[in-house]
């Protein structure tokens, strides 16, 4: 008997904004090939994480057993009554094979029950390991993993492999086990009473598996398909509601429509074959069983003829070949359920295989505090290889000094942000941080001595105390605060119902964009970095927020050696020097007034912004005003 | 049920849905026939064939009894087909239809649907649906027709066993609603528990890089264990009602077959009246009835979410356009594009339809034919809603918008937007090749047109660097294109169609200020006779602009030239001192440029 769960939703996910720096989309979009270990040793991997306890998986077998030979012995004793004591008219022995037949029945509810309870533990405490395992090892792998794909889809791949699996443990595990043991105990039953028509009986269980398999494989073929026809539709579908109002903008709706259609009839077409084949198992099984039926009434009908069984025994098998159709249909039906968890584990497996992204020297030494002198020395850096984006980058920067990053989309100013962190590998040269090169000490060590402050604020989904908290886990209450004042959002948070203990939504939505800076710059904050790393965001007209977000930005840099990508005159200006970089090459490094007189790279890229013409022409009116 | 009755009798207008619904049931009846007979062969084989020693019957019986389980087979599968291809293609219809009349929603309509709401309605209520659909026509209706004919055979048989088998299907009824009862809510729970992982799985990988910089790993892994831990607490509930569900229906099959012996065997030995024959087919009537009560149970509450998936979908299919055709609506061959607002006050519609608090206030603006028109303001000062009234996104509350002296009300939508280059805030591409995304305005734009297009947009720089150049592949929403790039493709797009009055939405933002000021510059010269509107947060962008218009909380707050404002308007002075400095350092600068020697001077920053 068949048991479905509901289908999981899927949350739609929050795309994640491309990197500054082009990244190769063709190698974002493949994964590399998956290395190739068999559907088998697939399978038996994700059962190791069901048979972990042991004690448990025993008794769920044991328990399994003795369900199946309790439910063979129900169509037995029936037979059994008829043959012994309607036959014979033995009512008092009757109600001795009645009694034994609820004893079955009993027994047989206890063993199933036990059974499927102690499943849904291991099944559960499975999923638990499971998921627990992966989102460990994701935690340590490096960004180069996430660049291979965007954020949303490895986030909808795992979400979805994972419900699979799930699927699989929960329903299908039991019915494979349920259904394996049915068939032993009801073979065996049935020979012990009549080899003849036992064999009747088990002549359609080739049948049954061959259209099992048939049916099974190619409803499995036709459900890829459909998943892949369901993904273009989808796929096509998503963007253009997404550019719902860029299509009407180009009332572009008639030819949206027209390629929507033909996707949606490739997907019907598909779908009325993955849902044929999938429904036709239950019918065939079924009717291959009945046919198994005329054989038992054929064959028993001969024997009984002959006087070889009773009618009694012709009951019994009866019974028997019903009882059969249940594991049978059964195993059809979770057939399609096993493939498609091991297509979903092999791709969780794929993951929990990744390599472990940067790792420390073994004996690597901590680093403490640091004065924050920081030194590039020859640094070559590519992303991809055969692309490079940074080439023989030297410069050095003293302890608190603040060093604003200028020049182009592209030319590399998130690059070297990414790699004072050792987000990043490089491929020549050398980092160096109070004179100690970067790779030689413990990476979270460097990293807990270098803040960051995002261009996209990072907020999670609660209290605000919460998200300024995670610079420093161990702060307190007062020194949370302390931080927010720093950072200029003491005011607004006072301000929000609850105050420090009012839930973010997810993504800081219910937050304005400049609100959820403030709160980032308390994070940092809070961390007291030595080294810190600054993407500003490009500055608004709201000249209000922009103002607390300048000065909190100035207050945390006091005192600290700080990278800044920066967007604001005013930090620009107050820097201590200014790498201008153009192509992953440093073109001209220090304070903002030299290299205004130097008048030569900067200058110009400092200069663009103030469309030049049109400012000429005004200063030009000024002075004229002036003149009497 | 009213939603899922409405559909069905919208679908009888589906070409070839009404001969697939009457054949795919009439299979279902006739597979029921079959099913049922079965039994009711067996019981004559043993009564008559057996029991009375008669080989012909034995053989005879045996016969049509497989010609019938082959008979039932066929049946069925044909039924599985025709439902299938009616599930299947009511889906398809579904999507068809909803996706067209999403294509004439207006904006406000979309707003308050809100995209991922409208993802859902086409995808998985869609799919909810149409699965039940196929259940329901496979399972639903026979599932009655076989318990009560069941019944009957048993009544016909052994009148003696059928309160055997009633009884027995009561407590199945029982078992199985209690089941449904605790059940659904512990899977909902289960859901919830689910979302909760998920969304810290979410935030943890989007925000992978201050994970990393903060060292947080074991601290988020600590977070996602809370609530894993939870999760696995959670599901097991349902799995453990099914603990006791299962071996539930397996033990009043059983004790159905033990009653059936009991009653059956008294009866027999007793007073004669029942068979054996009929005492063994009484367990497969029991199990066959069964099996169809169980499956109908199943299908009981996917009714009832279909019910509700059809309703969603029926919601968008009823909505009205916010912004309708005129009745007596006009052409629009040709304009000048002189594009005024004449007292426009606007609020946006709530989902009753009342219009809420207004975002504009009172607004007069004129733009000339050929005027550049920049307008700046901070985020939520109404600019985007500003300028969505000129092509009709949205209609104006009161005042009204014209263009060439003519209420774009009164114009046809298609004839209106026709004129219109309107590059959205959001720079969405969509998947095809580049120059499908920049011919999306006018089809017939041929390869040189859009290259020359493009290089205005500063887009051929890149374009041509692909390895296809025009004919390169563009993913999903643009995916493989930076946000910049994007910009100026769409900016690109806006221009195909050579329209008399451009929209730009904050389409340079990406960029940098060099390339923005090349665009502009292309801009001016290309387009000389285009009425521009430009909408800006960075005050470079505006510089340029013949005319700037300075919002606050939805009223003109100042207008006119740069040189005129940065006079006049001291909020204007502020933003560009705040993100610029003051006049008199610029002035410093250009002196300085002039005198820097030009040989010295490097060429562009591209």
């Amino acid at each position: 008997m068949s048991t479905k769960t509901p289908p999981t939703g899927s949350k739609e996910l929050v795309p994640t904004p491309p990197p500054d720096e082009p990244i190769d989309g063709t190698f974002l979009a493949e994964a590399a090939e998956p290395p190739s270990s068999s559907d088998w040793d697939t399978f038996k991997r994700l059962v190791s994480y069901l048979t972990r306890h042991r004690g448990k998986t025993a008794v769920v077998v044991f328990a399994a057993i003795v369900f199946s030979m309790a439910s063979a012995a129900i169509p037995a004793l029936f037979g059994l009554g008829i043959n012994e004591y309607i036959e014979k008219n033995d009512l008092n022995g009757l109600w001795g094979v009645v009694g034994a037949m609820a004893a079955a029945s009993a027994v047989a509810f206890v063993g199933l029950f036990v059974m499927t309870w102690l499943l849904a533990d291991l099944a559960q405490q499975a999923m638990y390991d499971l998921r627990k395992e992966l989102f460990e090892h994701i935690q340590t792998l490096s960004l180069r993993f996430y660049d291979r794909q965007p954020i949303g889809e490895l986030m909808s791949r795992v979400v979805n492999d994972i419900e699979m699996i799930n699927q699989f443990l929960a329903n299908g595990i039991s019915s494979i086990l349920q259904a394996t043991f049915m068939i032993l105990a009801l073979t065996a039953a049935m020979f012990a009473i009549s080899w003849q028509l036992a064999l009747a009986v088990l002549v359609v269980i080739p049948a049954v598996a061959l259209v099992t398999l048939w049916a099974g494989r190619a409803a499995g073929a036709a459900y890829t398909e459909l998943a892949q026809n369901l993904g273009e539709l989808n796929g096509y579908m998503e963007e253009t509601i997404t550019g719902q109002k860029t299509v009407q903008a180009y009332r572009f709706q008639t030819t949206a429509q027209r390629r929507f259609e033909r996707l949606s009839d490739a997907a019907r077409k598909g779908d009325e074959r993955a849902n044929y084949l999938g429904l036709l198992t239950e019918p065939a099984t079924i009717g291959i069983g009945n046919v198994g039926l005329a054989l038992v009434g054929l064959v028993g009908g001969w024997l009984a003829f002959k006087n070889i069984v009773m009618v009694g025994t012709v009951a019994a098998f009866v019974g028997f070949a019903r009882q059969l159709t249940f594991p049978l249909s059964d195993i059809s039906r979770v057939y399609n359920m096993v493939l498609q968890a091991v297509t979903g584990s092999r791709r969780v497996f794929e993951i929990l295989d990744e390599e472990p992204g940067i790792q420390d020297e073994p004996d690597a030494p901590a680093l403490g505090t640091v004065a924050g002198k920081v030194d590039f020395d020859g640094v070559d850096f590519s992303y991809v290889p055969g692309k490079q984006v940074l080439f023989d980058n030297t410069f050095t920067v003293e302890p608190g000094q603040m060093i604003g990053l200028c020049g182009p989309t592209g030319a590399g100013k998130s690059t070297i942000i990414n790699l004072i962190t050792r987000f990043y590998d490089i491929q020549s040269g050398d980092i160096e941080v109070d004179d100690q090169s970067i790779y030689d000490v413990q990476k979270d060590t460097l990293r807990g001595r270098t803040g960051v402050v995002p261009q996209f604020p990072v907020i999670f989904s609660e209290t605000v105390m919460y998200n300024i908290r995670y610079g420093r886990l161990a702060a307190t209450d007062k020194e949370c605060v302390a931080a927010a004042k720093v950072a200029n959002a003491h005011t607004f948070i006072e301000r929000l119902p609850g105050g420090y203990d009012f839930v973010l939504e997810e993504g800081g939505s219910n937050l304005s964009q400049g609100q959820r800076q403030l709160i980032t710059i308390a994070r940092a904050a809070l961390s007291d970095p030595d080294v810190l790393i600054l993407d500003e965001a490009t500055s608004s007209v709201d000249t209000r927020t922009e103002k607390l977000l300048q000065e909190a930005l100035l207050t945390l840099m006091k005192g600290r050696t700080s990278f800044v990508i920066a967007h604001r005159l005013s930090t620009i200006r107050d820097a201590h020097a200014i790498i201008a970089l153009d192509g992953g090459r440093v073109e001209e490094m220090g304070p903002h007034d030299e290299l205004i007189q130097k008048r030569g790279f900067y200058f110009d890229l400092y200069l663009k912004q103030f469309k030049r013409e049109l400012l000429e022409e005004q200063l030009a009116a000024e002075d004229e005003e002036a003149q009497p | 049920m009213t939603g899922i009755f409405r559909f069905l009798k919208l679908s009888l207008t589906i070409p070839g849905a009404k001969k697939a619904l009457v054949i795919s049931q009439l299979l279902m009846v006739a597979y029921a026939f079959f099913l049922l007979a079965v039994p009711w062969l067996i019981r004559i084989l043993i009564d008559e064939g057996i029991q009375e020693g008669d080989a012909d019957v034995i053989l005879g019986t045996s016969a049509i009894m497989a010609a019938f389980a082959v008979a039932g087979a066929v049946v069925a599968v044909a039924g599985a087909y025709y439902s299938a291809r009616m599930g299947a293609r009511f889906a398809h219809e579904i999507r068809v239809a909803l996706y067209e009349r999403i294509g004439r929603l207006s904006f406000g309509n979309l707003d308050r649907f809100n995209t991922s709401d409208l993802i859902v309605r086409l995808t998985s209520d869609t799919n909810i649906f149409k699965q039940t659909i196929i259940y329901a026509s496979f399972y639903l209706i026979r599932g009655p027709v076989i318990i009560v004919a069941a019944i009957f055979a048993v009544f016909v048989t052994s009148p003696g066993l059928v309160w055997v088998m009633i009884a027995t299907l009561l407590v199945t009824v029982i078992v199985m609603f209690v089941y449904a009862r605790y059940a659904g809510p512990m899977f909902t729970d289960v859901q919830l528990r689910l979302d909760t992982v998920n969304q810290v799985l979410q935030e943890n990988l989007s925000g992978v890089r201050t994970v990393k910089a903060f060292v947080r790993e074991e601290h988020e892994t600590e977070r996602y264990d809370a609530g894993n831990d939870t999760l696995r607490l959670t599901a097991r509930r349902p799995l453990r009602l099914l603990a006791v569900l299962q071996p539930s229906i397996f033990v009043v099959y059983f004790l159905g077959m033990t009653a059936a012996l009991a009653v059956g065997g008294y009866l027999a030995i007793e007073r004669g009246t029942v068979s054996v024959g009929e005492i063994t087919v009484f367990g497969a009537y029991l199990a066959t009835a069964m099996i169809q009560l169980v499956n109908v149970a199943w299908l009981l509450p996917e009714l009832a979410k279909a019910e509700a998936s059809i309703n969603r979908i029926f919601e968008v299919y009823d909505t009205e356009a916010e912004v309708g055709e005129a009745p007596d609506s006009r052409p629009l061959p040709e304009i000048r594009g002189r594009v005024a607002f004449e007292n426009v006050t606007f609020g946006y519609r709530d989902a009753d339809g009342q219009t809420g608090e207004p975002v504009l206030r009172n607004i007069n603006l004129v733009a000339e034919p050929g005027e550049m028109v920049a307008i700046l303001g901070a985020t939520g000062s109404g600019k985007t809603t500003l300028i969505n009234l000129i092509p009709r996104s949205y209609d104006v509350g009161e005042g009204r918008v014209t263009i060439d002296g003519v209420d774009v009300r009164e114009v046809q939508i298609d004839e209106l937007r026709s004129h219109i280059g309107y590059a959205l805030q959001q720079a969405i591409l969509f998947s095809g090749s580049v120059i499908d995304n920049i011919r999306m305005g006018r089809p017939e734009t041929t390869y040189d047109e859009a290259e020359a297009i493009a290089r205005v947009a500063d887009a051929h720089g890149f374009v041509s660097r692909l390895h296809d150049t025009y004919d390169d592949r563009v993913a999903r929403e643009g995916a493989n294109f930076s946000g910049g790039q994007r910009q100026r493709l769409s900016i690109a797009r806006a221009l195909a169609p050579r329209p008399k009055i451009l929209i730009l939405d904050d389409s340079t933002s990406a960029v940098d200020v060099a390339t923005e000021t090349r665009i502009q510059a292309g801009l001016l010269d290309v387009a000389k006779d285009t009425t521009m509107f430009i909408v800006a947060q960075r005050i470079s962008t505006v510089l340029v602009a013949d005319k700037i218009v300075v919002l606050r909380d939805g009223e003109i707050a100042a207008e006119g030239s740069h040189v005129e404002l940065i006079e006049s308007s001291d909020l204007y002075r502020e933003i560009y001192e705040s993100q610029l400095g003051t006049l008199d350092e610029a002035r410093d600068l250009f002196a300085m440029a002039a005198e820097r020697p030009s040989e010295e001077r490097p060429e562009g920053v591209s």
